[in-house]
């Protein structure tokens, strides 16, 4: 008895060993493919980033002349010393991070309570509002430009930094995200807490905003990275060359006559760091986010 | 009226700052994101917060004073 037992399970771990071995064989293939076209759209990604980098470490003089030599023969870091001494870079990367840190504190602010409300909110038009939030997305910013720029300069606020803070801190796509991730948090949780006492509001500090860390995460991520790079709208609307944030101070290195490609390169480089630094850091709970809120295609 | 005029230049003097001057609505805005982190990092427990937050909320309030005198110096920079 004992032993047909101990064959049958035997022979049960055989049949699953070999299925499973000749299913995973099976299945081989697409993970390899997979692997193969994410490694190739990385190193597209990566490689202009790298080739600036090396061009960046190139004398002015050997740059044209050496420019399929990707890795310089003699490296040197005089393009960020100069870019660095020459050019005002230090107050505008301080514009960028006056603008950046502002429109990312506002906006995760104005966005997680705006989607509190439309995710757990009862209200009449919830629905309608909504949907005009999302449809808010599907217009172009570009067409936006002269009536916003017409606007602006009617409250005197044109050549200011209010003009860019404001205009950016109302964000559909943060709305939308954060709403997403309530949606997510059950019901109970907020009657539980509203049987022990809290208010609206302080659901949504001590318990709403504290399970939400990982949207949060994502949120300040992708809202960093979208003001870090925000190039148009300063450019209209920002005249003094002391007030431009860091891409519109690099894209105007680039002057008519002249252009000076390392030391443009070696303050793109510069610039790419506080992203890259933000991304790092909340590398984890970004994922989280991400996966959290359904935005994978985000 | 005079409200009116007294808040835009308020409002202008603290959202614009030319060369070797403050930036004083810079410096506002680091204080004030620097109080709104540091109290979700330091007051509320529930947060949980980490090493981030903590030297984020420091590095605003670093952020701030630089704001304020940094930009004084000889231009450029």
């Amino acid at each position: 008895m004992t032993l047909s037992t101990e064959d049958e399970g035997l022979e049960i771990e055989k049949e699953r060993g070999v299925s499973g071995y000749e299913q995973a064989k099976g299945r081989q293939w697409p993970r390899y493919l997979a692997h193969a076209i994410l490694i190739i759209a990385s190193l597209i990604a990566f490689l202009p980033f790298f080739w600036g980098l090396m061009t960046s470490l190139k004398p002015e003089s050997q740059i044209f002349a050496t420019i399929y030599q990707i890795i310089p023969a003699h490296p040197t870091l005089e393009n960020y010393v100069f870019v660095w001494v020459n050019q005002p870079l230090d107050r505008w990367v301080m514009n960028s991070l006056v603008l950046s840190v502002a429109i990312v504190f506002l906006t995760l602010l104005l966005d997680t309570l705006a989607g509190y409300a439309l995710a757990k909110g009862r209200f009449r038009g919830k629905g309608l509002l909504f949907t005009l939030v999302i449809g808010t997305l599907v217009i172009p910013p570009q067409v936006l430009l002269v009536p916003l720029y017409l606007e602006v300069n009617a409250i005197n606020w044109g050549g200011t930094y209010w003009a860019i803070i404001v205009l950016f801190i109302a964000n559909p796509f943060g709305t939308f995200f954060m709403r997403q991730f309530f949606l997510t948090i059950p019901d109970s949780l907020m009657e539980a807490a509203r049987i022990d006492g809290c208010n609206t509001l302080e659901i949504y500090t001590r318990i709403m905003l504290p399970m939400a860390k990982p949207a949060l995460s994502s949120l300040t991520v992708f809202t960093f990275i979208f003001a870090w790079s925000a190039f148009l709208w300063p450019l209209i609307i920002i005249n003094d060359h002391a007030m431009f944030p860091l891409q519109v101070g690099i894209a105007l290195l680039t002057g008519p006559y002249t252009n000076q490609w390392g030391q443009l390169l070696a303050a793109s480089i510069m610039a790419a760091v506080p992203v890259i630094t933000a991304y790092l850091l909340a590398q984890r709970t970004f994922m989280e986010g991400i996966a959290l809120t359904g935005n994978k295609g985000a | 009226m005079a409200f009116d005029a007294f808040t835009i230049d308020v409002l202008l003097k603290l959202g614009a700052a030319g060369a070797n001057q403050p930036i004083v609505g810079g410096a506002l805005v680091f204080l004030v994101a620097g109080i709104g982190i540091g109290y979700l990092t330091f007051v509320r427990d529930e947060f949980e917060a980490g090493i981030v937050m903590k030297v984020g909320t420091i590095a605003l309030f670093v952020m701030a004073i630089l704001a304020y005198y940094w930009p004084q110096r000889p231009w450029p920079h």
